[in-house]
């Protein structure tokens, strides 16, 4: 078994490692260059803010997620099934373009100043953590949904026997058993944060990420940027380290045939309190975003300005791009979940460096800003394999180093819940190796690939610098139609993509829902 | 079980057909001229379907920020992909020249571009000219009691603080600014006007969209852009706006004026399709007037008609520098720049 | 021990070892299953007979030693892999496939079969458990011995060489534990099935075994019938391990064997005069007679009641103490003082540095009689 899993393992730690370890190059061979940045005062001023982003909208992104989903699963709160899945929605939502809608509702002279007359500018580290938070929430609610759904009636009712409160219980026994969810949930953000690119730069915050891109934009400063890049993968594994912590030795927890829910928590007069703060999570994220983007998309159409007129004109249809959007999400979510099982099977089966290498190397690519991975891989493709320059493969493969993490995370979860000796029991009934995973692992495993399937699926949806820099040529997705148009300001032009950006989320999210729902597997 | 499996397979063998197929158009395209354009697409889409119509030559275009795509350039130097490289700030391919990718091509239409407009080595031509202006929005001036400004100069003293909107230190628009700065004052004087610039605590944005809608909703007073974005805004129906071509007094420095450009990349795969499309775009008038009605620039050529809202260039005092010049200044500007923390 | 040609060994592992971490889960470990044998491996939990299982099926390679199944080489040179070993596992467990029915699962190894052969095996083996009423259901339905069947019937469809058994009825409650064991030695039985079932039980081990193998330690301490583990035990480690075990010290002399408990009447191929003459006698509770006597040697401390007789804990001058037996009349109480003898219907086994000391002029492999029924005479008032 260990040649079958290491051999595709290894393929695919290798095109993970290739932007990585060719960044690390860049940045070693440049040592003048990159002790002068790393020693630079202003990058310690970065870093420092980075880490404040990142906890910030960490803390409150899986608290929000949290908060929500002990709302939903363990309330009496009305139109839970309904909840569950609006409440997951906002994934589907590009942070920025919650951003640009955000910068219109709250800026001076924007939406709510011309209503009501308040201006609350999303400007810096408040607005910057509030978008991130408010897009990445619901990581922390899936997760900690699923732990709470495993955590069985029974622990709660041992409790109440020794004569526990509610809240005591809360704390004393739920929120340990769903830590590695909300370690998980913390998690998320935080390198969402470290990799954030178009969020910050429109709530003008300036972290690692910006000041990485102005490095290359600007002062064509590659070896400075490569150390930054470097930087940001120390960072990721010292965030590694702190969630492996947080996780302490806590598994995931299976529930077994004797599962019962556990008794709703009676809400009593926080009902209508816990109601609003539901409905205001939802309207903050969806709903406002969806109804301004509609108006732009309808303000375009009908009564069209010049400048809008001109874009609409030269513009490629939005309705091909997001054909295109979803065959690439297919094809490439297919290939990167195909190809996380055989490293998430060493990392549950034989645990080893080098399971643990290929996992943080794939947290590493998650946290990296876009445009270094993306310069990286158009660097090793042109040099090494040239003929494959341009075309959807490489774009693949970008999105691999970016995203396999989260298939990862959804194969291993799924593994972790199928005892080892089915496929033993599989052997010694004379079956091989291979055939063994496919006639039993692989069918046990369905949900939480399809899980991990659908997320990352979501993420290359959602993905803006490969889209971008990496799409062979004639080939616009829906990221590149909005970016496009709305770099330009040109917002009734980007309403319509964007609105067709999350109904195509909409898609693998309600995939993602169903998986979910169906075998209670953590998503990620 | 066994069907399940046949049906697996079944769905890997259609995801590797798709997947081989997504080779096909990259080596069936590869003739096509590979254009990479740091200009917003509306602008040049309708002039490459128009030289496509002209000249038969099949053009694959990959828009972008122009900062990234030059950097993508820079990656590819071993093995160029593309052609032809169109940027919105001509100081881009002043660092893309001494870097050496790019290919000097000196054909006859590009002969017949002003001289000041293109580089002395033929290694890149301008497409049209935007001038580095003041835009107010009225009602904030009024409310808080400011005057329209009448140089740059002003904008760094203290009424201003806070009032001022404008692109990241490091936008190229900038860096060029800050270069003829130097040019027209001397260090001395563009490092003080700097340190006083960002002590007034200006609202830094992504770039000229952003300074004019920020302008627009009233959020700062003023805000410095191309004049081009100050037009855009009153086309969105913007009213209450002002554009101020600052420093034309008989002692003042003049605005900077800087063209987009075009550039033949060095070892470009279709060298001589990105001659043509070089020759085309140098001489075509309907693209310089289309330029000039869709996005209220400069035309570059002698003879094509400015949109009416437009002050005529003639009327505007223009910084006495050369774009050699500002682009051998970079270096020292950004210098300054990362200095000053300045972003 | 030598391959008898009358013997046909099914599985037989030489000088095994299997470390973990450098320390030996398995030591040096040989044994051997003849062709239709129930061999039960026992011992305390952690003592390594999970891993000679698991080494069998190959799911561990042993660091040294060979190991054969049905005359061929699986490990140690030659390296067979599990499903190619030809042996069927039935996990503690069960790994009965959740996503499969009860046909699928048994028809799970059936793949050499052509189609057409599957269903009627699958019919034969879910009928020979009792189980074919329940073939289309999933296994989450059933309940514990009735996917303990399953799993048997999944092990045995492939007709395996050997059935090896992990812990088989550790899962199952008590009361349904005792038939489900007779039921599987009736179909390993009738089915001629070699078997190697892993327990930490002693009384399965003796039930179901025909030969017992107890392990301690990742060593072999003895493997035989059950009836020789029992009386016959060659270390002191087996003589504990199985039943209610007390050891009293005690002085070969010439007459025999003085205890503090007074003389048993055996003689030990020791020579009485080696100076050495120190070993520990093994009594059971039925070898000790208790009468009430005023002046007895004996102390009582404890009654255990446990129906049918009564346990004494009596407590000896050095302080030990010993269990007797008594039948449930026994009317003695705590504190009272009794006379302790020594009362054996049988040699006793001793020991010493913890391995038999075999009995004089008796052969160490000579069968021994069995048990005499109520071997210790009571005293009762």
């Amino acid at each position: 078994m260990p040649w079958a899993l290491l051999a595709p393992s290894a393929a695919v730690a290798a095109v993970i490692a290739g932007p990585m370890v060719f960044l690390l190059g860049r940045a070693l061979l440049d040592g003048r260059e990159t002790l002068l940045t790393l020693s630079d005062s202003q990058t310690m001023t970065l870093l420092a803010s980075t880490l404040v982003l990142a906890a910030v909208s960490s803390v409150g992104s899986a608290a929000t997620g949290a908060g929500l989903a002990f709302l939903v699963e363990r309330t009496d709160l009305p139109w839970r099934a309904a909840w569950r899945i609006v409440l997951a929605l906002p994934l589907a939502i590009p942070p920025y373009i919650g951003a640009i809608v955000y910068l219109h509702l709250l800026s001076r002279g924007g939406v709510l100043d011309r209503l009501i007359g308040l201006a609350l500018p999303p400007h810096g580290l408040a607005g910057s953590a509030f978008v991130i938070a408010l897009y990445t929430y619901p990581y922390s609610f899936l997760l900690t949904s699923a732990a709470l759904r495993r955590v069985s009636r029974s622990l709660d009712e041992v409790a109440r026997g020794s004569g526990l409160s509610s809240g005591r219980i809360l704390w004393t026994v739920t929120l340990p058993l769903i830590r590695p969810a909300i370690g998980a949930g913390l998690f998320f953000p935080a390198l969402y944060a470290l990799a954030d690119f178009g969020t910050v730069v429109l709530l003008r915050y300036d972290t690692l990420a910006t000041e990485l891109y102005y490095l290359l934009t600007a002062f064509y400063r590659r070896s400075a940027a490569a150390a930054l890049g470097t930087a940001a993968i120390l960072l990721v594994l010292a965030f590694l380290w702190l969630e492996a912590r947080l996780r302490g030795r806590a598994r995931y927890h299976q529930s077994d045939a004797s599962w019962k829910p556990p008794e709703a928590v009676r809400l009593g007069r926080y009902r209508l309190p816990a109601l609003a703060a539901v409905a205001a999570a939802v309207v903050l994220a969806l709903v406002l975003p969806v109804i301004l983007l509609a108006g732009w998309a309808y303000a375009g159409a009908v009564r069209p300005s010049g400048a809008e007129r001109l874009w609409a004109a030269s513009a490629s249809s939005p309705w091909k791009a997001a054909g295109e959007s979803l065959l690439l999400g297919v094809l490439a979510s297919t290939v990167i979940v195909g190809l996380a099982v055989p490293p998430a099977y060493l990392r549950v089966r034989s645990p080893g460096w080098p399971a643990w290498a290929i996992w943080a190397l794939g947290q590493a690519g998650y946290a990296l800003p876009g445009i270094v991975i993306v310069l990286g891989v158009a660097f090793l493709t042109n040099t090494v394999a040239p003929w494959l320059y341009g075309t959807l493969p490489v774009m693949i493969g970008a999105f691999m180093v970016r995203y396999i993490s989260q298939g990862l995370r959804a194969v291993e979860t799924g593994l972790l819940q199928i005892p080892q000796r089915l496929g033993e029991a599989a052997r010694g009934l004379g079956e091989r190796p291979v055939r063994a995973f496919l006639r039993v692992d692989l069918p046990l495993l369905r949900p939480s690939v399809i899980a991990g399937w659908a997320l990352v699926f979501l993420n290359v949806l959602k993905d803006l610098p490969v889209n971008l820099l990496l799409r062979p040529a004639g080939f616009d997705t829906l990221p590149v139609r909005t970016w496009l148009s709305a770099t330009d300001g040109i917002y009734t032009q980007a309403a319509l993509p964007s609105l067709l950006l999350i109904a195509c989320a909409a898609l693998p999210l309600a995939i993602l829902l169903r998986a979910e729902r169906a075998r209670g597997v953590a998503v990620a | 079980m066994r069907s399940r499996l046949h049906r697996a397979a079944a769905v890997l063998v259609l995801l590797g057909g798709i997947l081989a197929a997504a080779f096909v158009p990259a080596s069936a395209q590869s003739a096509a001229l590979v254009v990479y354009s740091g200009r917003r697409e509306p602008l040049i889409l309708p002039v490459i379907e128009r030289f496509r119509q002209a000249t038969g030559i099949q053009v694959t275009v990959r828009s972008g920020g122009i900062g990234e795509l030059a950097n993508l350039v820079l990656e590819e130097r071993g093995r160029p992909r593309a052609d032809v490289l169109i940027s919105n700030e001509v100081s881009v391919l002043e660092v893309l020249r001494r870097e050496g990718v790019l290919q000097p091509y000196m054909g006859a239409a590009v002969r017949a571009i002003p001289r000041e407009f293109r580089a002395h080595d033929g290694t890149w031509i301008g497409l049209s000219l935007r001038a580095h202006v003041v835009m107010a929005n009225r009602e904030r001036l009024a409310e808080w009691g400011l005057p329209v400004p009448g140089s740059m100069a002003d904008l760094a003293a203290p009424p201003w603080r806070g009032r001022v909107v404008m692109p990241v230190f490091t936008n190229e628009y900038i860096v060029a600014w800050l270069s003829a700065l130097r040019l027209a004052r001397g260090d001395g004087w563009t490092e003080e006007f700097f340190r006083r610039l960002r002590d007034n605590r200006p609202i830094l944005v992504a770039g000229g969209t952003q300074v004019r809608q920020a302008v627009a909703r009233g959020e700062a007073a003023v805000g410095i852009a191309n004049h081009y974005y100050y037009h855009l805004q009153i086309a969105e129906g913007s009213r209450n706006l002002e554009i101020v071509y600052p420093d034309q007094g008989p002692d003042g420095m003049g605005v900077l004026v800087s063209p987009s450009g075009i550039a033949i990349v060095m070892g470009a795969p279709n060298p001589a399709a990105a001659r043509r499309f070089v020759d085309f775009l140098a001489s075509d008038r309907r693209a310089q007037e289309f330029y000039a009605m869709a996005n209220f620039e400069y035309p570059i050529l002698p003879g094509v008609p400015l949109h009416p809202d437009v002050r005529p260039l003639d009327r505007v005092k223009r910084m006495a520098v050369t774009y050699q010049q500002l682009g051998e200044l970079r270096d020292g500007t950004l210098r300054l720049i990362r200095e000053g923390a300045f972003r | 021990m030598t391959v008898q040609t009358s013997r046909r060994p099914v599985v037989v592992l030489r000088g095994v070892v299997r470390r973990f971490d450098g320390t030996p889960a398995v030591d040096h470990l040989s044994l051997e299953v003849d062709e239709g044998e129930i061999l039960a491996l026992l011992g305390p939990s952690g003592s390594g007979k999970t891993t000679v299982l698991r080494l069998v099926a190959g799911f561990e390679r042993p660091d040294a030693g060979q190991i054969w199944i049905a005359g061929r080489q699986v490990a140690g040179g030659e390296w067979i892999p599990p499903e190619a070993r030809g042996v069927g596992m039935v996990f503690q467990d069960y790994a009965l496939f959740p996503h499969l029915t009860v046909a699928e699962n048994v028809a799970f190894g059936l793949h050499c079969l052509l189609q057409m052969e599957r269903a009627p095996r699958t019919e034969e083996v879910l009928r020979l458990v009792g189980m074919e009423a329940f073939a289309a259901r999933y296994p989450h339905e059933l309940s514990g011995g009735q996917q303990q069947r399953v799993a048997l019937a999944r092990a045995l469809a492939p007709r395996p060489f050997a059935v090896l058994l992990d812990e088989p009825f550790s899962n199952l409650d008590a009361d349904l534990r005792g038939q489900v064991r007779q039921d599987v030695r009736a179909i390993l039985k009738a089915t001629r099935t070699s078997a190697i079932f892993v327990t930490h039980d002693q009384e399965e081990a003796l039930l179901l075994g025909d030969r017992v193998a107890v392990i301690n330690r990742g060593r072999l301490e003895q493997v035989d019938t059950p009836e020789r583990i029992f009386h016959a035990p060659m270390t002191r480690f087996v003589a504990a391990f199985f039943g209610r075990a007390d050891f009293l010290p005690a002085r070969v002399s010439r007459r025999g064997l003085e205890t503090e408990a007074g003389l048993v009447a055996q003689r030990l191929a020791l020579q009485e005069d080696s100076g050495d003459g120190d070993v520990e006698l093994l009594v059971r509770p039925d070898d000790v007679a208790i009468a009430p006597a005023s002046d007895g040697q004996g102390l009582i401390l404890d009654r255990l009641f446990v129906g049918p007789e009564i346990i004494y804990r009596v407590q000896l001058p050095s302080g030990r103490v010993v269990h007797s037996r008594q039948p449930h009349t026994a009317t003695l109480g705590p504190g009272d003082r009794v006379a302790v003898r020594i009362a054996p219907g049988h040699p006793l086994a001793c020991f010493r540095d913890g391995l038999a000391v075999p009995a004089e002029a008796d052969g160490a492999d000579a069968p021994r009689p069995l048990p005499v029924e109520g071997g210790a005479q009571t005293v009762v008032p």
